[in-house]
């Protein structure tokens, strides 16, 4: 069972949600937000196991080449620009799909790793934690993203997603069971929740609201759930302490006024993870 | 003068700053960057003038002919996104690798729509957005193409003001192309500092001359003093520290910029933050009214 939190907006709490949760479920929290993983800061696994991610991408033996320029007329994303007697390679446009290499007929293509970020899988508090990175510059999140769920294995997964609506967030949160939206109860909130409940429906995701910095009614949610049918499963007040708490990179769980609250958001999760399953 | 405000990490405050700094610089061009949440325009927008389809990625599209289920496009597409002939079109990437390979014709790669470009009227001057797909490729491209789109609505603008999108990958990169001063906006807290290190390593990489200015400094002082000697060693110019205020969240609610409650403390730092960036500015040889 693996649980996608996300939120279409930044900032809205998708990792304090996601490291508190995990830490009540007592389950694996996997940070699969690589451009900006923040999760570990809270957790403080102690890391077992580290591996680099890398794609494979176009090297040209300049010998073999004769600059039919078959491979630069195939590549969708101009990765590859070549005249009669040279061909230059932009290796961050390059998505490793192996076009070029398919079309060389000169064999003059073979395909060499490059490294563009890592992932790191550790344990905390008994519970595994997974984090991926990617390393500055690099475009494209998806292989980072790739690496991290290719090793789940069923157990139950909080997968701590990127924000935004891209495909980074298709990577992280496709083939999950169940989506969790985070959103506060703002314009800027509810206009990005939509961004997310729309990726989630090309996911066919079930999917249930948590509002952070929750003011009581929340109308502004509230009348999107009601008009969405999605259910509403917890809300976690706006707190100025919390804020501080969060800011000091520690666990809002070990405060027990807090813990009683995740305990609270775990139970509903349990049973819409009994309602999905 | 290409002025891009940033962050890494989400939430922080980048689309309030950039709404406030829209306002008080006057400038004819305000791009969102953030393509995949879009918000500025919901403090700054009046009307907009012009919508128009973007396609920034390509798909593969079966055809009507049979499928013999040969299984070559499985074998050799690397995102896992066809199977039995059928594209999965959350995975494809629009490579062309299955196209290629097939025997049968089966499948044609065409163009996909990835967003609706959508020039906008501000108060001030002009905004150029987009919005995204839900799940579309290419962001990057996306914001390429709006940029685009603001060069040619105002060529020559004095000042286009960039609102970034969070994280540090396509997108991000694709903002800060060509941009002249990058404004990094650091929530204080392990997190903003830890993702305001890896912004600035972009930004270094990317050759943009870095600013930054701290967002609620006052949540965590030490967190704040943490980014301060991260500014002193890199040798960053810090143009502002903004106090929490809960004025920020009522103007929020209202969807109305901070600086319509000019004597709250928020604004006052927003007032000071801009005289020193206008400064900053001026220096690097942009001309402000």
């Amino acid at each position: 069972m693996n649980i996608a939190v996300l939120s279409g907006k930044g900032g809205t709490g998708k990792t304090t949600v996601a490291v508190n949760l995990a830490r009540v479920l007592h389950c694996r929290y996997v940070d699969s937000d690589v451009e900006a993983p923040n999760g570990f800061l809270f957790l403080q696994p102690d890391i077992q196991d580290k591996a680099d991610v890398s794609v494979q991408i176009p090297q040209i033996d300049e010998q073999r080449c004769n600059y039919c320029l078959a491979c630069v007329k195939h590549c969708q994303f101009n990765a590859l620009f070549g005249t009669d007697s040279s061909i230059v390679f932009f290796e961050k446009l390059c998505h490793s799909c192996g076009l070029c290499s398919l079309v060389c007929k000169q064999n003059a293509i073979k395909e060499v790793p490059r490294r563009v970020g890592y992932v790191e899988f550790g344990s905390s508090a008994g519970a595994e934690c997974w984090q991926g990175v990617l390393i500055p510059g690099e475009p494209v999140t998806g292989p980072v993203i790739d690496a991290l769920k290719a090793r789940l294995d069923g157990d139950l997964s909080i997968i701590d997603c990127p924000p935004g609506s891209s495909c980074s967030v298709v990577a992280a949160a496709d083939k999950t069971d169940l989506a969790l939206l985070v959103t506060e109860p703002t314009p800027f909130g509810v206009h990005d929740l939509h961004m997310a409940v729309q990726v989630t429906e090309k996911l066919n995701l079930p999917r249930a609201i948590i509002i952070n910095r929750s003011e009581g009614q929340d109308a502004i949610i509230q009348d999107y759930a009601n008009a969405t049918g999605i259910p509403i499963i917890g809300r976690l007040p706006f707190s100025l302490e919390a804020a501080q708490i969060v800011s000091r990179g520690e666990l809002l769980v070990d405060k027990e006024e807090w813990r009683q609250r995740f305990q609270n958001l775990a139970e509903a999760v349990r049973e819409l993870i009994a309602c999905t399953s | 003068m290409h002025l891009l405000i940033v962050s890494g990490k989400g939430g922080t405050g980048k689309t309030t700053l950039a709404a406030a700094l829209a306002q008080l610089s006057g400038s004819e061009m305000v791009i969102d960057c953030d393509v995949e949440a879009s918000n500025l325009h919901l403090l700054l927008a009046e009307n907009d003038l012009q919508r128009q389809q973007f396609s920034g990625a390509k798909i593969a599209k079966e055809q009507a002919n049979d499928c013999r289920r040969c299984g070559l496009c499985t074998d050799y597409c690397r995102f896992g996104a066809i199977h039995d002939g059928q594209v999965d079109s959350n995975l494809c990437e629009g490579c062309g690798v299955c196209v290629y390979v097939c025997p049968e014709n089966h499948l044609v790669l065409t163009d996909m729509v990835t967003g609706t470009c959508v020039l906008s009227q501000t108060s001030n001057g002009l905004m150029s957005r987009a919005e995204m797909e839900p799940g579309a490729e290419g962001s990057g491209k996306l914001v390429t193409e709006i940029r685009r789109q603001g060069r040619l609505a105002v060529p020559n603008a004095q000042l286009t003001l960039l609102d970034g999108p969070p994280g540090l990958g396509c997108a991000v990169i694709a903002s800060m192309k060509g941009c002249q001063l990058a404004l990094v906006v650091a929530e204080a807290s392990l997190a903003g500092l830890s993702d305001a290190r890896r912004i600035l390593a972009l930004l270094n990489q990317m050759e943009v001359e870095a600013l930054l200015c701290i967002n609620r400094y006052d949540i965590n002082l030490e967190a704040s003093l943490e980014i301060e000697q991260l500014c002193d060693q890199q040798q960053i110019p810090l143009v502002g520290k903004i106090p929490h205020d809960p004025m920020v969240r009522r103007a929020q609610r209202h969807n109305q910029s901070v600086l319509e409650y000019p004597t709250s403390p928020a604004a006052q730092a927003i007032f000071a933050l801009w005289k020193e960036l206008r400064s900053r500015i001026a220096k690097q040889g942009g001309s402000i009214e």
